[in-house]
C-alpha cells in the first residue's frame, strides 16, 4: 500500500464534514431515534422456544386476546435457538385503571371524597380481583388501599395470563426459559438526566487530560471531535436500523469513545512527538498500526454482533453493533479528518523545514 | 527457559494471573441477576434520601417485607439516594408480581386474641422509638433484655384492657423466691391476615405442621408449645382439613358451597395435583398457591402469623386486685411495653428492629414512587453465560486472525493473545474478590479493556519493531523507543479512566445504576492492563523483535 497522504491531502477533509451533517440529519431530523422498553417504559419478555415460530401468528395472537399498546413482536430462529421477543408500552385497560388508581392517590390528601370516588372506580374495574370486602362507606384511605391491591391482583393476573397463553398456544412448556423486563417510565426520565452529565462530564474530562498528554489546542480539538463524529455515527446507524436507544447504548458510546481515542492519541503522538520521516511518512505509517488496531476491534465487534443477534443477548447486541458502525465511523474521521487536520497544522507550524 | 521469563515484570505478570485464577477458583465470581437468575428489583423512592441511618432503616424495612414473604435469602441495597436495589432468586412470573406488590403497600398489622382483633396497625398512638423512654437492648447479665413500648388509642387500650383481662391464671409457685408463677394467654400478630379467604389445609401438611408448631422453630421465630387449633381460631377464617389425594369428600363439597357465600378467596399448598384447584375452581373460588418456604409451617405463612406474644400478669391482673370489668377501679392499660430475651446484644436489636417494623406494618419513612423489575429465570441466565463465553471465544480467534495476517510471527501473537486471557483473569479476579457481581454491564467492561488491550499492544509491537528497521540508522535506543510507546499507552489509558468516571460518580444516583459495573470493571481492566500486563508483554515483545 502507497502512502495515500500525497499533494491534495486536505481535500479528504470533506468526506467527514460532509457526513457529519448527514448523521445529525438522521439522528434529529429522519429516521429519527427510538427508544427501547428500558428508556420509554413498558414491558420486554424474551421466550425461549423449543421450536421455531412465525412472527406472524404471535403478533396475531397478542392482538386477538390482549388490549397491548405499542406491541411489537420479533422472532429468530437459528441453529443457536428460537427466541420470541414481545415489547409492549401498556395494556389500555390497566393503564386506565393504573390513572385512576393514581388520581385517588393524589387526591386522597386534599380531597378525600373525589379520592373515594376514583377508588371505587378502580374496584368496579377490577371487581374479579379486589380481595375485601368494600363498601361506598368506607374511609377513603381504606378504599384506596383495597383499590390499589385490587390493582396489583389484576396486574398480576394479566401478566401471568399473557405467559400462559403464550406457553399453551406455542408449546413452550411450563418452565420455558424466560427474560421478563418490566421498566417505569421514571427511570428513563431519570436516565435522561443521567446521560446528559455523564457525556459532557465526559467531554471536559476528555479534554482536560488530552490536553495535560499534548499542550496544544488544535490537536486536543480535533481529537474531541473525532470522538463526537464516532459517536454520531454510531447513532446515526441505529437510527438507519432502527435499533432503538437503551440503557447500554450509553456505556457503549463511552467504549467507542475509547477505541477512538486509542488511534488519535497513537497519530497525535507521532505526529507531534516524532521528528523521524516527514509528516506525512509518519501519518502514512501512524495509518498502518493504528488500521490494526481498528479492524481488530472491528472483527472482534462483528463475531459479537452476528452472535449477539441469533442469541439475542439484547446488551451484547446493543454493544456489537454501537462498536461495528462506530469503528467505521472511527476509521473515517480518524484517518480522513484528523490525520489531514494534523498534517495541516504541523506543515505550517514547521514551515519550510520539510518540502 | 527462555531468559525473559525471568524478567521481573513477567514474573509479576504470571504470579498475578496465578492468583487471579486461584480466587475464582475458590471464591467464584458472584453471578448478578443476568447470569445466575432471579429476579432484580428497582426500586425509586419519592423523594431523595441522603441521611444514612435512614437509608439503612429503610433498607431493613424492604429486606424485612421480602423475609415475610418467604424471601430470606434476598439482597437488598440502597443505590445512591433515591433507589433501592433488591435482588432475589425467585422467577415465577406469579410469584414475582406478589412481590412487587408487597414492596410497594404496607401490610395491615392486627394483634388478634381469640380470633379477635385487640387492636391493629390504625390503633398506635405512638411507638416510641427513645431510649430514655425504655427502647431498646440492656444487658441483664446473662441475658440481654429488649423493651418495645407503645401507646394505644383510647379504644384500643380500652378493648385491649377487657380482652385479656384476668388472662393469665396462677399456675405454680417458685419455691426459691417466693414469686407466685402464672399461665399467659397468648396474643398473635399478623400481617395481612387473609379476608374473605377459606384455608384449605390436606392432612400430612397438618400433621407436620402440628409437630413444627409444638416443637417450635428458630428460624421463624415460632416459640415452643404452640397449638395448631389456637392458631386457626386466632387467624379467625374457616379452614377445612381434608384427605391427601382422595379429593373432596361429598360432606366437605357441601360445606364449601356454603362458605362460598361470604369467601371468594381458596389458599392451598402448592402441590403438582390439579384436582383440589379445579374442584375448588369448580366450586367459584379464585385459588391461590402458597408456598411456604421449607421449614415454614404452611398454616403459619398462609395465615400471615408473624409473632406470638405472651401476656404477662402485670398487664392481666389489676394491681391491687380488681374483681370484675365494671369495677371504678379498674386501670385502662394505654402505655404498653413488649419485651423479651436474646442471647446477644445484636440478637436483641435483631428480634427488636424487627418488631418495631411488624407493629408498623412496615411502613417506610418516604413512599415508594415506582418500581421497575427484571426476571431472569435460571435456565436462560445459564445460557446467557455459555453464550457470552461463545462469543468471547470466537472474537477472541477472530482478533488472532486479524493479528496473524498484519504480523505473521506466532512467537508474537501468542504472546499476545496470552496477555489477553491473562488481563480477563486479572479483572475477574479482583471483581470477584470486591464481591462486584457479574452481569452483563460488568462484562462489557471487561471486553471494553481487553480491546483496549489488544490496541496497546499493537502500538507496542509496531513502536518497537520500527526501531529494528531503523536499527543501524541514527534512531533512538531501544529502551527510548519502549518509552514512545507507553507515552501513548498512558495517555490512552488515561482518557478511558476519564471517559469512566463521571459514569461511575454520576450513575448510581440517576437511572443509570445498573450500568456502574461497566466503568468498574473498565477502570480495573485499564488499571491491570497499564500497571501490570502491558509491562510485561513489552519485554516480552522486545526480546521476540530483537531476535
Amino acid at each position: 500500500m502507497h502512502n495515500f497522504y500525497g499533494k491534495n491531502y486536505r481535500l479528504y477533509l470533506a468526506i467527514p464534514i460532509v457526513l457529519t451533517f448527514v448523521f445529525l440529519a438522521a439522528v434529529i431530523v429522519w429516521p429519527g431515534m427510538t427508544q427501547g422498553v428500558d428508556l420509554s417504559g413498558g414491558s420486554l419478555l424474551i421466550i425461549d422456544s423449543p421450536k421455531p415460530v412465525a412472527q406472524k401468528e404471535v403478533t396475531d395472537f397478542l392482538s386477538e386476546e390482549f388490549d397491548l399498546v405499542d406491541a411489537s413482536v420479533s422472532a429468530v430462529s437459528s441453529p443457536l435457538g428460537n427466541k420470541i421477543r414481545i415489547q409492549y408500552a401498556e395494556s389500555e385497560s390497566l393503564a386506565g385503571i393504573k390513572a385512576d388508581l393514581d388520581q385517588a392517590s393524589a387526591l386522597l390528601k386534599g380531597s378525600p371524597s373525589e379520592s373515594k370516588a376514583f377508588s371505587l372506580k378502580v374496584l368496579e374495574a377490577t371487581k374479579k380481583y379486589s380481595g375485601t370486602d368494600y363498601s361506598e362507606n368506607d374511609r377513603p384511605e381504606d378504599l384506596y388501599k383495597a383499590a390499589q391491591a385490587a390493582f396489583f391482583k389484576a396486574k398480576e393476573a394479566f401478566n401471568e395470563n399473557i405467559k400462559v397463553k403464550l406457553a399453551a398456544k406455542f408449546g413452550l412448556g411450563a418452565n420455558a426459559a424466560m427474560q421478563s423486563e418490566e421498566i417505569n417510565p421514571v427511570l428513563g426520565q431519570l436516565f435522561w438526566q443521567g446521560a446528559l452529565w455523564v457525556g459532557l462530564l465526559g467531554i471536559i474530562f476528555i479534554m482536560i487530560v488530552i490536553f495535560i498528554f499534548f499542550r496544544e489546542v488544535i490537536p486536543t480539538l480535533a481529537i474531541v471531535y473525532a470522538a463526537l463524529f464516532d459517536a454520531l455515527g454510531a447513532l446515526a446507524a441505529m437510527a438507519f436500523f432502527n435499533v432503538p436507544l437503551s440503557l447500554a447504548t450509553i456505556p457503549t458510546v463511552l467504549l467507542l469513545i475509547g477505541y477512538s481515542i486509542d488511534t488519535d492519541i497513537l497519530l497525535t503522538t507521532r505526529m507531534l512527538k516524532r521528528k523521524d520521516g516527514t509528516p506525512k511518512e509518519r501519518a502514512f505509517e501512524s495509518f498502518i498500526t493504528g488500521i490494526t488496531m481498528t479492524s481488530t476491534a472491528l472483527v472482534g465487534a462483528i463475531v459479537m454482533l452476528v452472535l449477539a443477534y441469533f442469541t439475542q443477548v439484547d446488551v451484547m447486541f446493543t454493544i456489537a453493533f454501537v462498536l461495528v458502525f462506530g469503528l467505521v465511523a472511527d476509521i473515517i474521521v480518524t484517518w480522513l479528518a484528523n490525520a489531514p487536520m494534523l498534517l495541516w497544522y504541523v506543515e505550517r507550524k514547521h514551515k519550510g523545514e520539510y518540502s | 527457559m527462555n531468559p525473559v521469563m525471568k524478567n521481573p515484570r513477567v514474573m509479576l505478570m504470571f504470579a498475578c494471573v496465578i492468583v487471579a485464577l486461584a480466587i475464582l477458583a475458590i471464591k467464584g465470581p458472584a453471578f448478578g441477576v443476568d447470569f445466575g437468575g432471579g429476579t432484580l428489583f428497582q426500586i425509586h423512592l419519592a423523594e431523595k434520601v441522603t441521611d444514612t441511618d435512614q437509608k439503612e432503616q429503610i433498607r431493613s424495612i424492604i429486606q424485612q417485607r421480602l423475609d415475610f414473604s418467604g424471601m430470606k435469602d434476598s439482597t437488598v441495597q440502597v443505590v445512591g439516594n433515591e433507589f433501592i436495589f433488591a435482588q432475589l432468586a425467585e422467577t415465577d412470573p406469579k410469584q414475582v408480581e406478589k412481590l412487587e406488590a408487597v414492596l410497594l403497600k404496607q401490610g395491615k398489622f392486627e394483634a388478634m386474641i381469640d380470633g379477635n382483633v385487640i387492636f391493629s396497625g390504625n390503633d398506635f398512638v405512638d411507638i416510641v422509638k427513645d431510649p430514655a423512654k425504655g427502647y431498646g437492648v440492656n444487658n441483664t447479665g446473662d441475658s440481654y433484655r429488649w423493651v418495645l413500648p407503645f401507646t394505644l388509642n383510647e379504644s384500643a387500650a380500652r378493648r385491649f384492657t377487657e380482652m385479656t383481662f384476668h388472662r393469665c391464671v396462677k399456675s405454680g409457685f417458685d419455691p426459691a423466691t417466693g414469686a407466685i408463677t402464672y399461665e399467659c394467654d397468648k396474643t398473635y400478630f399478623f400481617l395481612d391476615r387473609p379476608s374473605s379467604t377459606v384455608l384449605l389445609i390436606p392432612k400430612s401438611v397438618y400433621d407436620s405442621d402440628r409437630e413444627i408448631l409444638s416443637a417450635g422453630s428458630q428460624k421463624d421465630d415460632i416459640p415452643s408449645g404452640l397449638d395448631i387449633e389456637e392458631l386457626l381460631l386466632n387467624a379467625n377464617i374457616p379452614y377445612l382439613v381434608i384427605d391427601d389425594g382422595n379429593g373432596l369428600s361429598a360432606g366437605q363439597l357441601a360445606e364449601l358451597g356454603d362458605l362460598k357465600e361470604s369467601n371468594r378467596f381458596a389458599l392451598i399448598p402448592a402441590s403438582n395435583d390439579p384436582s383440589l384447584r379445579k374442584s375448588l375452581e369448580g366450586i367459584g373460588y379464585t385459588v391461590t398457591e402458597v408456598v411456604a418456604p421449607e421449614g415454614t409451617p404452611y398454616v403459619w405463612f398462609a395465615t400471615g402469623l408473624k409473632q406470638v406474644i405472651s401476656l404477662s400478669e402485670d398487664v392481666t391482673n389489676q394491681e391491687p386486685y380488681v374483681a370484675t370489668l365494671d369495677d371504678p377501679k379498674l386501670v385502662t392499660h394505654s402505655s404498653l411495653i413488649i419485651r423479651g430475651f436474646a442471647q446477644s446484644n445484636a440478637e436483641g436489636q435483631e428480634d427488636l428492629k424487627s418488631l418495631t417494623i411488624l407493629l408498623e406494618s412496615g411502613s417506610l419513612p418516604v413512599a415508594v414512587d415506582s418500581i421497575s423489575k427484571v426476571t431472569v429465570t435460571a435456565a436462560l441466565g445459564q445460557s446467557f453465560l455459555w453464550t457470552v463465553i461463545l462469543i468471547g471465544l470466537v472474537a477472541a480467534i477472530a482478533v488472532a486472525l486479524v493479528l496473524f495476517l498484519r504480523y505473521k510471527v506466532l512467537a508474537l501473537i501468542i504472546p499476545m493473545m496470552f496477555t489477553v486471557f491473562a488481563e480477563a483473569a486479572l479483572t475477574l479476579g479482583i471483581s470477584a474478590a470486591w464481591g462486584w457481581p457479574l452481569d452483563l454491564a460488568a462484562i462489557a467492561g471487561i471486553i471494553a479493556a481487553i480491546g483496549y488491550g489488544v490496541d496497546d499492544q499493537i502500538v507496542i509491537t509496531d513502536e518497537l519493531k520500527k526501531h529494528k528497521k531503523e536499527e543501524d540508522a541514527a534512531g533512538m535506543s531501544l529502551l527510548n523507543r519502549a518509552k514512545r510507546a507507553f507515552f501513548i499507552v498512558m495517555a490512552a489509558a488515561a482518557t478511558v479512566i476519564a471517559v469512566m468516571i463521571p459514569l461511575l460518580l454520576i450513575g448510581p444516583s440517576s437511572g443509570m445504576a445498573r450500568l456502574v459495573g461497566f466503568a468498574f470493571t473498565t477502570i480495573i481492566g485499564v488499571l491491570v492492563g497499564v500497571l501490570i500486563t502491558r509491562p510485561a508483554f513489552q519485554e516480552i515483545a522486545k526480546a521476540v523483535i530483537q531476535k
